[in-house]
């Protein structure tokens, strides 16, 4: 099924959890996942419940960290 | 506030020195000495990002969020965090912000991740109308504002200087209000003075911080000088020639217009009137 990560398509099985999902992009891309932080569809998902969010045909995930601002 | 005026302008009597000297104020649970809040953005490193803060002796520095990226310098975001890491920890305070939202939903969730990310209660809510003026859109603002705050956040709104805008931001539980001086960014100073002196005449006990659209230290005291109680900006500071220095500048501006606020200023007059004393004037005839 297709899951969009930070606005890119992404294919994953069906019944894959965030948590892995999340793991699976930390040692892709370099990511630190403690100082990172996940919504889905525009919904903050907090860390402890990472591994029990199944994820759904469509779901957006937004994986943030820190930046500078203003 | 103490002195011998009726209004908003204080001035100094003998009785407060101590207490002008110890010239702090509370905000969203903290107690400041430093009145200007400086953003983290567009600086030319980050060593004069780092040093422009120190320049500036501010004690809040603004910071939001954004997509992880892989292109995006993945050391740069460890050592950006390592560094607001150190700087909250040394009681200063960050005052993460919600830019580029344009719904309360996103501005809500934006909120509720930075708190996690950030540990802080303390939120810069902007939710964007417009995106030439970046002017706040209101009603979207107070609909957040009103959410985070039974959330328990300390809401910081981004705000224009509409007066009804502001009682409704305070209506729904806000204890600051910070309206524009100008659209962000464009550092055309306080294009309305009055507005702002309206706010500072019609909620006298209410923080107020004027935030964005400053471009010189003369802007910062202007607004020190009507009384607000601190002032907040970036791209005067990031994009002048010199940060450094013009941190510095900035921070010296906002301290003179602070005291010449608790000095109280004169009151302007039509008609010159000589501070030379007439007695006695050499010269002079009678007929």
């Amino acid at each position: 099924m297709k899951v969009i990560f930070n606005g890119e398509p992404l294919q994953v099985n069906d019944g894959y959890l965030l948590s892995i999902l999340l793991l699976e992009q930390a040692a892709k891309n370099g990511f630190n996942l403690d100082a990172s932080v996940t919504a889905v569809n525009l919904t903050f998902i907090h860390k402890t419940s990472y591994a029990e969010y199944v994820l759904k045909e469509g779901d957006e995930i937004e994986l943030l960290a820190a930046v500078v601002g203003g | 506030m103490h002195g011998k005026t009726n209004d908003h302008t204080a001035c100094i009597d003998k009785a407060d020195i101590d207490n002008l000297l110890d010239d702090t104020f509370d905000i969203g649970g903290a107690k400041l000495k430093s009145r200007f809040f400086i953003g983290t953005a567009m600086y030319d490193s980050p060593l004069d990002m780092q040093l422009s803060i120190d320049s500036a002796e501010s004690q809040v520095v603004t910071i939001s969020l954004r997509r992880q990226s892989a292109a995006g310098g993945m050391k740069d975001n460890e050592n950006f965090f390592d560094f607001i890491q150190s700087f909250q920890s040394s009681n200063r305070f960050l005052l993460p912000n919600t830019a580029g939202c344009h719904s309360a939903k996103e501005a809500i969730t934006t909120s509720l991740m930075a708190r996690e990310l950030f540990k802080t209660n303390w939120i810069k809510l902007e939710v964007i109308g417009d995106d030439y003026t970046l002017q706040p859109d209101p009603f979207e603002l107070v609909e957040a504002a009103s959410e985070l705050i039974s959330q328990g956040f300390h809401v910081f709104p981004y705000c224009t200087d509409d007066l009804v805008l502001c009682e409704k931001l305070l209506s729904v539980g806000c204890k600051i209000l910070m309206p524009w001086g100008a659209p962000i960014g464009t550092g055309k100073g306080l294009m309305n003075p009055y507005a702002l002196g309206l706010l500072r005449d019609r909620f006298p006990n209410i923080p107020l911080i004027v935030d964005a659209g400053i471009g010189k230290p003369s802007h910062a005291a202007q607004a020190m000088e009507m009384g607000f109680d601190a002032v907040l900006l970036n791209t005067a500071v990031a994009k002048s020639q010199n940060s450094i220095l013009m941190a510095e500048a900035f921070k010296l501006a906002i301290e003179s217009g602070r005291k010449a606020y608790l000095a109280g200023c004169m009151s302007e007059q039509n008609k010159a009137s000589a501070s030379t004393p007439i007695i006695g004037t050499p010269f002079w005839h009678n007929n």
